[in-house]
């Protein structure tokens, strides 16, 4: 209930301000200039035909590329769920492999993407392939980070306990692998998948802005047409769809965890 | 419950140095002694001591620098080494898994072991009833006590009918009462199976209460600066504890302890408190 009544009192406050006029509308449209570019009605057009349907052709293309943000976004994310806790798993069997390589992985992680952007472009071309490209460079940190702090922050005292049923040979690193430490990294995997998940978006909306297509070209064109309106509901759907990705990873967190670790319990 | 076998452990000039020098087990004199089989075996000293360490050494999770540990048959006969169930070891924690129920805890080592689904969780049924806690076997550890928690712990130890059970300062954490209640469980589990039990306490009347013989161990590094029988009737009922020869024997284990302590502050005023530092 709190959030909804803060997201009340900041759209009233929206818009009584906006509708004080002393900020331009073609700089600061109202929430409702911005809700009837999601939801047009006649009445908002003064039941000009052609302005609506110009509206309505506005409102599928936004939709259509929610979809392609969306397509790029989840598949970016899945990609660097695969690669980061494979990476992070190789990270935690070898303290060698460690040392090696997880300053690259940090350096790596401080690079903005909006740099390396144009980069991508070159070598992926215009398009999804550049997207997901974006995306998954966006959020492969937090889940390598993430993942590796879970895998070598087991209880040593139970992996002696492992050691001393299942043995020191490879069938003991295994059970030791797969039923106390892949486990015991959940509650940390989620967290950084949580995080990485808001990132993919923002990084599929980067790639976009470069590469083309998506949500991430509309707000490009429309800021061009100054049509913050749609750049307004462009930004609102991008949220929306890193928010839903955000709950439908709490909620697989909480289906797996409820039993045990307080974080998960709490949210 | 009935247990095929205990075994003895026999401790040959055993020493152990962690790396960066220090001496946990045996400085100068190396820990030669014999556990007999079926013994409820105590090792008290001062906390830090090295005595957990000679615990992980026998249990074979870590190798000692020098010298040798080996298990003997009950029956006599030739060391053999331990196989996978023989040994158990429960922590100064309970250290569930905590994203499985009691149950699965209990059934733990068997799964590692190998042993089929039916059998293990069979198996874990009936440790959990030997502990009292049956009506549990669904719960979460996060749902429970920390005395039923160690419960869980014990009958996870259990549940391989071990030949030889370690216990590392298992119920030091937990309030008086529950603590006695445990001791008086293991000591009752004890009876009826027959294996061995070497159990690490910092505690005197804990000692004196559960324990059949008790080593004392210096500050470290550890060797044994006391071994004495503890001979008191095998029925180990509350109202030993205010017995006379209850308290002789807990007095003559608090002046050795007392001992050891004393000899280290006086290393400590020598400024020489690392005595188990080589430099």
């Amino acid at each position: 209930m709190p959030p909804l009544l803060t997201l009340l009192v900041f759209i009233l406050v929206w818009h009584l301000y906006a509708r004080t006029g002393r900020t331009a509308e073609y700089l600061l449209p109202g929430p409702g200039k911005v809700l009837s570019v999601l939801f047009p009605t006649p009445a908002a057009f003064k039941n000009d035909a052609e302005l609506f349907q110009q509206a309505l052709d506005q409102r599928k293309d936004l939709l259509i590329a929610l979809g392609e943000t969306t397509q790029g976004a989840l598949a970016g994310f899945g990609l660097s769920i695969t690669v980061g806790t494979i990476f992070a798993a190789l990270l935690a069997s070898s303290r060698w492999a460690r040392a090696a390589l997880y300053p690259y992985a940090i350096f790596f992680q401080t690079v903005p993407i909006i740099a390396i952007a144009p980069l991508l472009v070159i070598w992926f071309g215009f398009g999804l392939r550049t997207v997901i490209a974006s995306a998954f460079i966006a959020s492969l940190f937090p889940i390598v980070a993430n993942t590796l702090a879970g895998l070598i922050s087991t209880d040593p005292n139970l992996v002696d306990l492992f050691r001393l049923y299942g043995g020191t040979g490879f069938r003991g690193k295994m059970l030791s692998l797969l039923k106390l430490r892949v486990p015991a990294a959940l509650p940390q995997t989620f967290t950084g998948l949580r995080v990485a998940g808001g990132l993919a978006v923002i990084g599929a909306i980067v790639g976009e802005f470069i590469g083309g297509g998506g949500l991430g070209s509309i707000v490009d064109v429309a800021r061009t047409q100054q049509r913050t309106d749609v750049v307004f509901a462009a930004v609102l759907l991008a949220s929306l769809l890193g928010l839903a990705l955000f709950c439908v990873l709490g909620a697989l967190s909480w289906a797996l965890l409820r039993h045990w670790d307080a974080g998960a319990r709490a949210n | 419950m009935s247990f095929s076998a205990s075994v003895g452990i026999s401790l040959s000039a055993v020493t152990k140095v962690f790396p960066g020098g220090v001496r946990a087990v045996g400085g100068a004199e190396p820990v030669t002694a014999e556990i007999v089989a079926g013994e409820f075996q105590i090792f008290l000293g001062p906390s830090g001591c090295g005595k957990s360490t000679l615990l992980r050494l026998i249990a074979g999770l870590d190798v000692p620098t020098t010298g040798t540990i080996s298990l003997t048959p009950g029956g006599g006969g030739k060391p053999q080494s331990a196989v996978a169930g023989d040994i158990a070891y429960v922590f100064q924690e309970p250290h569930l898994l905590p994203w499985r129920n009691v149950l699965r805890n209990a059934a733990l080592p068997l799964e590692l072991m190998g042993v089929p689904k039916a059998k293990r969780l069979e198996q874990a049924r009936l440790a959990l009833a030997d502990v009292g806690l049956s009506d549990f076997a669904a719960a979460y550890p996060a749902q429970l006590s920390g005395g039923m928690k160690m419960r869980v712990s014990l009958a996870r130890a259990l549940i391989t009918r071990p030949k030889l059970l370690l216990l590392d300062e298992p119920f030091a954490a937990l309030d008086e009462i529950t603590r006695q209640r445990l001791d008086d469980m293991l000591r009752d589990i004890w009876a009826r199976t027959g294996m061995t039990v070497v159990f690490v306490t910092h505690s005197v009347a804990e000692a004196v209460f559960l324990g059949r013989r008790a080593w004392v161990f210096s500050q470290r590094p550890a060797r044994i600066v006391l071994d004495t029988p503890i001979d008191l009737p095998e029925a180990r009922i509350p109202a030993l504890r205010t017995d006379a020869r209850f308290a002789e024997i807990a007095h003559r284990l608090s002046a050795s302890l007392a001992e050891t302590q004393q000899g280290a502050e006086v290393l400590a005023a020598h400024g020489l408190r690392d005595g188990g530092v080589i430099r």
